[in-house]
């Protein structure tokens, strides 16, 4: 009896061991890479509604007009937020308009860009916004959140992609070798700029609210300032519900930001600054550039100093191979000719506010640095909050506005010392 | 990290150590005390696929194995205890720490050779695989080997041992890499079965 199992065990053990002794490895991939979207003109216009509130998902820039905060959903439309009390931000509507990025508001008009489209809406009521007028066809390309979109006007449909998660699984050689993953070839091309805010309290002219000068668009004087890659479109607001779209001014490459300072207009590029002057509204002028390594970088300006960040990306398609992680201050007091006076070393620094030498630095992952400039060529750092995910602030009469990955936090920083945090509304996760 | 190690190799050594103590250690390492250490190679096989197609070529595959197994005899013949060993797999060194059991057969004091059947079955960790990327966290898994080999008297109170078995490793890698804006994630599953071969001494 034992031999017969001893046997029975011995068969058994030699037959497993071998007949199978191969290795088996499975290798499960997680990446996020594109799916493409195609949208035609006629879905664009028709899409433009005012929904109920809405949960943030993936938060753009701001834009702040009085007590009402806007804030942009990435290509989806934008919130509007009841700010008259900070403390307890009330969300009023969600304006449904496809392929938005940017806002601007002056008066009771706001004015946003719809992929090629660019939309004025009378916001005099917020609960009950319209749509008041429409330039067809304005914009033929543009970046946002790492996806570029472009628009073909022989089909006039607008080609755009949207983030998804792929997860592919296979059976893989059992030693590890370098592997290349497909989405290095996918991600190609990408000319990004999800570009960093930049609070743009500057020049505003009457009426005008304030954004993240990020804000590829800026009010001065009556006309509208839209910045895309290449070029700078001025929209003439004379008659506020119907803008008129003026010349078109080509810049070069790599635009970013515009922050419009007393009669000057700041450009934040991926290779330097710009300064251009705007005595005449309908046709500025190009003054002078401070170039610098290939970077992202916005733009503030306060008493002729300018701020600008530089920020290293790891794709190199983004921004460009820049490895200075850093904060320029700039003479501009002549604005022929900028000076650079100082860098201060950052971690990874997005967009920046200044408010009366309050500084204010958004570090993307880092979370938020505050710092004291008053003697710019020694600007001290005074808090750093850790734990969010920050990319774009407004600091504007005592209340700083910040928004990130996580959502909007805003702080009651009259005490520059030590900052109150007064509500915040957090992203909806996903799953 | 070292911690582990040092107990480790206190656990493997603690039978030479503590022998000399008292005699009722004494006694219980002669009587119900069972060591077998081994030293040998896992024998397999490995495609090499590559991203787009099974390539053809089969690999083989030998890697280096040693473990030790300290048991108490339950039965004259049956032994239970714990086995400690190191697998040196290319992708990776395994620590499986395991329970097992092995039965001899034939008589106690024979001086000829006698069979045994062992299995061990237990958990492989990677504490040694300090340089894994930072990106990278390695997990363990199961490991399993069943054995049967002979004891051939030295003519001492030892034997040699030749024993021919198979293992079965698992574990696995998880690797993050990309950048903030092109995460990707990567997980690894490993199983390796391989013939074990292994020669040793058990007293």
């Amino acid at each position: 009896m034992k031999k017969n199992l001893l046997r029975a065990v011995s068969f058994f053990s030699l037959l497993i061991a071998f007949t199978s002794c191969k290795d088996n490895c499975v290798e499960t991939n997680t990446y996020r890479g594109y799916e493409s979207v195609m949208i035609s003109l006629n879905e664009l216009r028709t899409s433009v509604k005012t929904l109920a509130p809405q949960d943030l998902v993936n938060p753009g820039k701001i834009y702040v007009k009085d007590n009402y905060l806007f804030i942009n959903e990435v290509k989806k439309g934008f919130h509007i937020i009841d700010n008259s009390n900070p403390a307890a931000p009330k969300a009023i509507a969600f304006i449904q308009v496809l392929g938005n990025i940017d806002i601007a508001v002056q008066g009771n008009i706001l004015y946003a860009d719809s992929y090629t489209d660019f939309v004025a809406f009378d916001i005099s009521n917020p609960t009950a916004i319209k749509e008041v007028s429409r330039v067809n066809e304005v914009f033929t390309y543009g970046t946002a959140d790492g996806i570029s979109w472009s628009y073909n006007a022989t089909n006039q449909t607008i080609y755009d992609s949207k983030w998804k998660w792929y997860t592919t699984t296979q059976e893989v050689a059992c030693d590890p070798k370098p592997y290349y993953y497909p989405v290095t070839y996918e991600s190609w091309g990408l000319y990004s700029s999800f570009s960093a805010g930049s609070a743009s309290k500057g020049t505003a002219t009457n009426g005008a609210g304030v954004g993240g000068s990020t804000a590829r668009f800026a009010i001065v004087n009556n006309h509208l300032y839209a910045v895309t890659n290449d070029e700078m479109k001025l929209f003439n607001l004379a008659n506020p519900e119907k803008p008129v779209k003026d010349a078109s001014i080509k810049l070069g490459f790599g635009i970013e930001t515009i922050f419009p300072y007393k009669d000057k207009l700041f450009l934040g590029t991926t290779t330097g600054m710009q300064i251009w002057n705007n005595e005449n509204p309908n046709n500025p002028t190009y003054l002078s550039r401070l170039d610098h390594v290939r970077a992202c970088d916005p733009v503030v300006v306060e008493d002729d100093i300018a701020y600008v960040t530089l920020r290293s990306v790891n794709n190199f398609a983004r921004c460009g191979p820049a490895i200075a992680n850093q904060l320029d201050v700039i003479d501009v007091s002549n604005p022929a000719t900028p000076v650079l006076k100082k860098s201060y070393e950052m971690e990874s620094p997005y967009g920046l506010g200044i408010d009366n030498k309050k500084l204010f630095i958004c570090e993307g992952k880092g979370g938020l640095k505050t710092f004291n400039a008053t003697n710019p060529m020694d600007v001290k750092q005074i808090q750093h909050f850790k734990d969010m995910d920050t990319f774009d602030v407004i600091p504007l009469n005592g209340t700083l506005m910040l928004i990130g990955k996580d959502g909007l936090y805003q702080y009651d920083y009259r005490d520059a010392n030590n900052l109150k945090l007064l509500s915040k509304i957090l992203v909806k996760k996903e799953n | 990290m070292k911690n582990r190690l040092t107990i480790l190799f206190c656990f493997l050594f603690s039978a030479t150590f503590a022998q000399e103590k008292t005699s009722k250690i004494e006694r219980f390492f002669q009587n119900k005390y069972v060591n077998y250490t081994e030293f040998g190679g896992l024998f397999g096989k490995s495609y090499q696929i590559t991203q787009m197609s099974y390539a053809t070529p089969v690999d083989g595959r030998t890697n280096f194995t040693i473990q030790s197994y300290n048991g108490y005899k339950i039965f004259d013949k049956l032994s239970a205890g714990v086995t400690v060993g190191v697998d040196w797999f290319n992708a990776m060194q395994i620590v499986p720490i395991s329970v097992g059991i092995r039965n001899t057969y034939g008589k106690s004091n024979t001086k000829k050779v006698k069979p045994y059947i062992g299995v061990d079955a237990g958990y492989g960790f990677t504490w040694l695989n300090n340089d894994a990327s930072d990106n990278q966290t390695a997990t363990g898994g199961l490991a399993i080997s069943p054995v049967l080999g002979l004891l051939i008297p030295t003519g001492g109170q030892a034997n040699f041992v030749l024993s021919v078995g198979y293992k079965h490793n698992a574990f696995k890698t998880v690797t993050n890499s990309g950048t903030p804006e092109y995460p990707t994630s990567t997980t690894k599953e490993y199983e390796l079965n391989r013939m074990a071969v292994r020669l040793g001494v058990n007293f």
